[in-house]
C-alpha cells in the first residue's frame, strides 16, 4: 500500500466516523419526535410502574444527558439493555440476529455476483441474438417484481407443492436456508447482470480490444484475460452498499421464509419504540454501508488501477 | 396612512388570532369532570331513585366500582357490576361491535390439549399421534418468559407450562369433543381454607404439597411465595401486572414501595403454610393463584429478568422446564423434579416463533407444526369449510369496540347539550350492522356484541353467561337490522337534526375523524363504518396510524373517535369494567376526565 493509498484509508475512516456521528445524532433526535414510548401499551400500566421502568432505563434523565450516553455507547459499541425484550442486551439480539442474516447475505450476494456476472457477459457475448434478448427479459423480471411476490410463489411451488424444502428452520433445519438465499439473490442478480452487460458491451469495443484481436488472441482469452476484469468494476462498486442492504433490508423475504434474522429487528425496534434497540441497530447498519462501501472503493482500485483515489 | 393602515392590519390579525382562540374553547368548553346528567343504580336494587339520578361520573361510575371491589357477596357484586354496565352503555361513548374470538388450527391427533379461559395453552398432557414431541406455533419472540414481568398471553401460555402456582388448570374430556369443560384445582396447595372475618376481609390458609422441587432438585416451600410475591409486586421488578396484588392486604402500598414487605402474606416456620389476607371476598382468587403473575421463582430471579433471558435454562416448577431458548424457538422438556409429574406426557414441546400467519399456515400444512395460534384472515372461511375438525374459533374475554372520544367537541356546534350529542352516538352505533361486520367484513367468526362486558364470563352460578343474564342494550338479530336504522333515524331526527326525505340523508349531522391503528382488519372496519354513516349523510373521514402513535393520540385524547379493544386480565367482569373509572389510564372515551 503507498503513502497515498494510506493517507486515503485514513480519510475515509475519518469521514465514515463522521456519518456514523450524524447518523446516532440525527436518528437520536428524530427517535423522541415520534409519538410514543417503549413502555406504550394498549392497557396502560399504573404511574408508579412506569415511574420504575423510566428509572430502570434511564428515561427520567435529561434528553441531552441520554444523547450524551449514547454517543458513548456507540463509541463502546455496548448499547445496553433492550427495553422491550426484557434482560436482553442490545448487542446480544443483534448478533443473534445476524447469526442468521450473515450467511444468508454472504451466500446471496455470491450467487448474485457469480450469475450476475456470467449471464451479463454472455447476453453481451450474444448481443442482438435470442439468448441476450432473454437474459434481458428475466433480469428485467426481476428488478420490477417485489420480492414478497417471487418468494409466496417460491414457497408455493417448493415448499407446498413439491415438498422439496422444508417450511421452517426450528423443524426443517438449515435447508431452510436455501430457498430465501435464492430469493435474496435476484434482484442483486438482475441488477448486476445489467451492469455487466453494458460494461462487457464498452470494453469489447475499446481499442485494447480491437488490438488484441488484431493481434490474434483467441476470444477465451480476449473474454477471460481482458474484457472480464474490467467489466467487473461497475459490480465491485455496487456490490458494497448491496451487500450492507442484503443483510440488512431483507425482512420481508425473512418473514415470508420464517427466517429468524436481523431484518425484523429493525422494523419492530422502531415500532416498539426500543429506543436502545434502535440505536444499536442503525448504527450497526450505518457502519455496515461505511465499511462495505470503503471496500468495494478498494477493490474497486485494484481492478481498476488507472482510478485516482483522492 | 400607511401606519394606520399597518394598525388596521396588526389589529385584525390579532382579532383573528383571539376568535379562532375562543373557537377553539368554545368547541370544548364541555366538561365531563363536572357534567352532572349520569344515572346508576348504585345499591343494585334494579330501581334508580332520586338520589341515584343527576350525578357526576365520580359519584356515579367511580362510587360504584368501588362498592363492587369492597362486596364481598357475590351475588350482589353481580347486581351492582350490571348496573355499571347499564350506566357505561347508556352514555353511548362506548359502542361494542364484537366479542373477541380466539382463532387456532389443531391436527386432529393432537390429543390431550387444554386451554384456560384467558386463552393460555396446555400441551403438558398432549400427544401428537404417538410422539410425545410436539411442535406448535404460537406467536413470536415474547418480550420476557418471567412470569412475574411478563403480560402477553403467548409468553403466559409457556410460563403456566414452566411453573405452577398454589392452584393450576386442569381439564375434563378431549377439546372441543362433548363434555370438555376447565376449572381450577389444587397445584402446590395441598389444601386449602378461606375464612371470613368480621371486618369483611379474607383470609385464605393454603397448605402445601410435600416434595416441592425446583428443577434442578433444590427444595422449595411457603417462604418461597413470600419472597416470591414480594418480587412481584415491588416497583423495582416493575411488573405489568403488579397492580393484581391489589387484592390482597398491603397490596396497594407495596406496588409502590420497593421490597414488597408491605403485602400480607406470610409463611409458616415449617414453611409447609401460606397465609394470605385479602381486603375484601375476591370471587376470582383462585383463579388468580393459577395465574403467571403469582407463580413462585427461584432465589437467583433478578429484578431485570436476565435469569430467564434467550440463551439461559432457568429453573422452574411446573410440568416442563427450558430445554433451549433462542430466538427462533422456546423448546419445553419434561420437568422429573415437577410434584405431579405423573400426569405429564409430552417429553418435549417446541414452540417456533412467527409473527406471519401466513408462514404459520405453510408450517402447519406440511405437518411441521401440530397447532398454530394464528389464521390468516382471509384463510379463514376456506378453512373452516375445509377442515372444520381442525378448524377452532373460541370466544376470548374481550371485546371490540368503537370509543368516541366525549372531550373531542366534534358535535359541540350542531348538538348544545350532551344529552343530545349521547343519542346522536347511540344513534351511529344502531346503524351498524355487527352480523354483516363480523361475517363479511373482519370475517372473523366473531359473535356480535350487544353489550360491552364480553360474552363468555359467567354468573355467580358458573354457569349462566353473563350476556344471557341481562337484557341486549340493542338488538343484534340480522331480522331487527332495519328497524335498529329506522329507529336511529328517528332519533337524530329528535335531536334536531335535518333529514331531507327524498334523499334519506341528514343535511347538518355532525362529521369526525375515524382514528384506527395499520392492519387490515382494523382498515376493513373503518372503511365498512365510514360507509354506513355515509350513508345517512354523515361524513367521517378515516385516519391511521402506526400503532403505538395510535395508542397514544388515543390516550391523549386527541381523536374525535377511535377504535379500541379490550381482553379481560382475569375471568371476572370487573376487568372489563373499572378501566372507565375517572382517572384510569385506560379511560380513553374520557369520562370524569377535565377538559382537554
Amino acid at each position: 500500500m503507498n503513502s497515498k493509498t494510506l493517507l486515503y484509508v485514513v480519510k475515509r475512516i475519518g469521514m465514515a466516523i463522521l456519518t456514523i456521528f450524524i447518523v446516532v445524532t440525527v436518528t437520536f433526535w428524530f427517535m423522541q419526535l415520534i409519538p410514543g414510548g417503549p413502555f406504550t401499551s394498549e392497557k396502560s400500566v399504573s404511574a408508579t410502574t412506569l415511574a420504575a421502568l423510566k428509572a430502570k432505563y434511564g428515561l427520567d434523565k435529561p434528553l441531552f444527558v441520554q444523547y450524551l450516553q449514547y454517543l458513548w455507547r456507540t463509541i463502546t459499541l455496548d448499547f445496553g439493555p433492550s427495553m422491550k425484550l426484557k434482560g436482553q442486551n442490545v448487542m446480544d439480539i443483534i448478533r443473534e440476529g445476524m447469526k442468521y442474516s450473515f450467511p444468508l447475505g454472504v451466500v446471496a450476494a455470491v450467487l448474485a455476483i457469480t450469475f450476475g456476472t456470467l449471464l451479463g457477459s454472455i447476453a453481451a457475448v450474444f448481443h442482438g441474438k435470442w439468448i441476450d434478448r432473454l437474459i434481458m427479459i428475466f433480469s428485467t423480471a426481476f428488478i420490477a417484481f417485489p420480492s414478497f411476490i417471487v418468494a409466496t410463489l417460491m414457497v408455493y411451488i417448493f415448499v407446498l407443492k413439491l415438498g422439496w424444502a422444508p417450511s421452517n428452520y426450528v423443524t426443517g433445519g438449515t435447508a431452510a436456508f436455501i430457498l430465501p438465499a435464492i430469493n435474496l439473490s435476484f434482484y442483486p442478480a438482475s441488477y448486476i447482470t445489467r451492469l455487466a452487460r453494458s460494461a462487457t458491451l464498452d470494453s469489447l469495443g475499446s481499442d485494447y480490444i480491437i488490438t488484441a484481436r488484431a493481434k490474434g488472441a483467441s476470444k477465451t482469452r480476449i473474454l477471460f484475460g481482458h474484457v472480464l476484469k474490467n467489466s467487473l468494476a461497475p459490480t465491485i462498486s455496487y456490490s458494497g452498499p448491496m451487500f450492507a442492504g442484503i443483510i440488512t433490508g431483507s425482512l420481508v423475504v425473512e418473514q415470508i421464509y420464517s427466517v429468524p434474522g436481523i431484518g425484523a429487528s429493525f422494523v419492530k425496534s422502531i415500532t416498539n419504540r426500543d429506543y436502545s434497540l434502535i440505536m444499536g441497530t442503525t448504527v450497526v447498519m450505518a457502519g455496515l454501508v461505511v465499511i462495505m462501501t470503503l471496500i468495494s472503493d478498494l477493490l474497486y482500485k485494484v481492478v481498476n488501477p488507472r482510478v485516482e483515489l483522492e | 396612512m400607511k401606519s394606520r393602515k399597518i394598525a388596521i392590519l396588526t389589529a385584525s390579525a390579532l382579532a383573528a388570532i383571539v376568535l379562532s382562540a375562543c373557537g377553539k374553547t368554545t368547541k370544548r368548553t364541555f366538561d365531563p369532570s363536572t357534567y352532572a346528567g349520569y344515572e346508576c343504580d348504585l345499591n343494585g336494587d334494579g330501581k334508580i331513585s332520586d338520589s341515584e339520578r343527576g350525578l357526576t361520573w365520580a359519584q356515579s361510575f367511580d362510587t360504584i366500582i368501588n362498592t363492587i371491589k369492597s362486596t364481598s357477596d357475590n351475588n350482589q357484586r353481580f347486581k351492582l357490576m350490571h348496573a355499571a354496565e347499564d350506566e357505561l352503555m347508556s352514555t353511548g361513548a362506548v359502542t361494542p361491535l364484537y366479542y373477541y374470538t380466539d382463532t387456532f388450527l389443531k391436527k386432529a391427533n393432537l390429543t390431550g390439549f387444554y386451554a384456560s379461559p384467558l386463552g393460555m395453552k396446555f400441551f403438558e398432557e398432549s400427544k401428537w399421534g404417538k410422539s410425545t414431541e410436539i411442535v406448535a406455533c404460537i406467536a413470536s419472540q415474547p418480550t420476557t418468559i418471567d412470569p412475574h414481568k411478563n403480560s402477553s398471553v403467548d409468553g403466559g401460555t409457556y410460563d403456566s407450562m414452566m411453573f405452577q402456582g398454589l392452584m393450576r388448570w386442569t381439564h375434563d374430556g378431549e377439546y372441543g369433543k362433548e363434555g370438555y369443560a376447565v376449572k381450577v384445582t389444587e397445584g402446590d396447595a395441598k389444601s386449602y381454607t378461606k375464612t371470613a372475618n368480621a371486618d369483611g376481609t379474607v383470609t385464605y390458609v393454603f397448605t402445601l404439597k410435600d416434595n416441592l422441587k425446583w428443577s434442578d432438585g433444590t427444595s422449595y416451600d411457603a417462604k418461597d411465595y413470600v419472597r416470591s410475591w414480594k418480587r412481584a409486586v415491588n416497583s423495582d421488578t416493575a411488573a405489568d401486572y403488579a397492580y393484581l396484588y391489589e387484592v390482597i392486604k398491603g397490596g396497594a402500598e407495596a406496588e409502590v414501595g420497593t421490597t414488597g414487605d408491605e403485602l400480607s402474606v406470610s409463611a409458616s416456620e415449617d414453611g409447609k403454610t401460606l397465609t394470605v389476607n385479602l381486603v375484601s371476598d375476591v370471587p376470582y382468587f383462585l383463579e388468580l393463584m393459577a395465574f403467571p403473575a403469582f407463580y413462585p421463582v427461584p432465589a437467583s430471579a433478578d429484578v431485570d429478568g436476565k435469569w430467564c433471558a434467550q440463551g439461559t435454562t432457568p429453573v422452574s416448577n411446573g410440568a416442563m422446564k427450558v430445554g433451549a431458548y433462542d430466538s427462533t424457538k422456546i423448546e419445553l422438556v419434561k420437568n422429573d423434579q415437577y410434584v405431579d409429574a405423573a400426569r405429564v406426557t409430552a417429553a418435549k414441546v417446541t414452540f417456533p416463533f412467527s409473527d406471519d400467519a401466513s408462514a404459520m399456515l405453510n408450517s402447519y400444512k406440511t405437518d411441521a407444526y401440530a397447532l398454530i395460534d394464528d389464521v390468516p384472515t382471509a384463510e379463514i372461511k376456506n378453512l373452516k369449510a375445509s377442515i372444520p375438525d381442525e378448524f377452532f374459533n373460541p370466544g376470548q374475554l374481550g371485546t371490540y369496540y368503537i370509543s368516541f372520544n366525549i372531550r373531542s367537541g366534534f358535535a359541540d356546534a350542531e348538538l348544545d347539550t350532551e344529552e343530545k350529542r349521547t343519542v346522536y352516538r347511540k344513534a351511529l352505533g344502531l346503524m351498524v350492522d355487527r352480523n354483516y361486520l363480523v361475517d363479511s367484513v373482519a370475517q372473523n367468526g366473531a359473535d356480535p356484541a350487544d353489550g360491552f362486558v364480553s360474552k363468555g364470563l359467567t354468573e355467580p352460578d358458573g354457569a349462566t353467561d353473563w350476556t344471557k343474564a341481562r337484557k341486549p342494550y340493542y338488538s343484534v338479530d340480522p331480522a331487527d337490522q332495519t328497524a335498529n336504522e329506522a329507529k336511529a333515524v328517528e332519533m337524530m331526527k329528535s335531536i334536531g337534526l335535518n333529514y331531507d326525505e327524498s334523499s334519506k340523508k341528514f343535511t347538518n349531522a355532525p362529521g369526525f375523524t375515524y382514528l384506527y391503528n395499520k392492519g387490515a382488519g382494523h382498515q376493513a372496519i373503518g372503511e365498512y363504518l365510514q360507509q354506513v354513516w355515509a350513508k345517512y349523510g354523515i361524513k367521517v373521514t378515516l385516519e391511521n396510524q402506526e400503532w403505538a402513535t395510535f395508542i397514544t393520540t388515543r390516550k391523549e385524547g386527541d381523536c374525535d373517535v377511535a377504535r379500541g379493544g379490550w381482553l379481560c386480565d382475569y375471568n371476572d367482569p370487573i376487568s372489563m369494567l373499572d378501566m372507565f373509572v375517572s382517572n384510569s389510564g385506560n379511560n380513553d372515551p374520557g369520562f370524569g376526565k377535565a377538559p382537554l
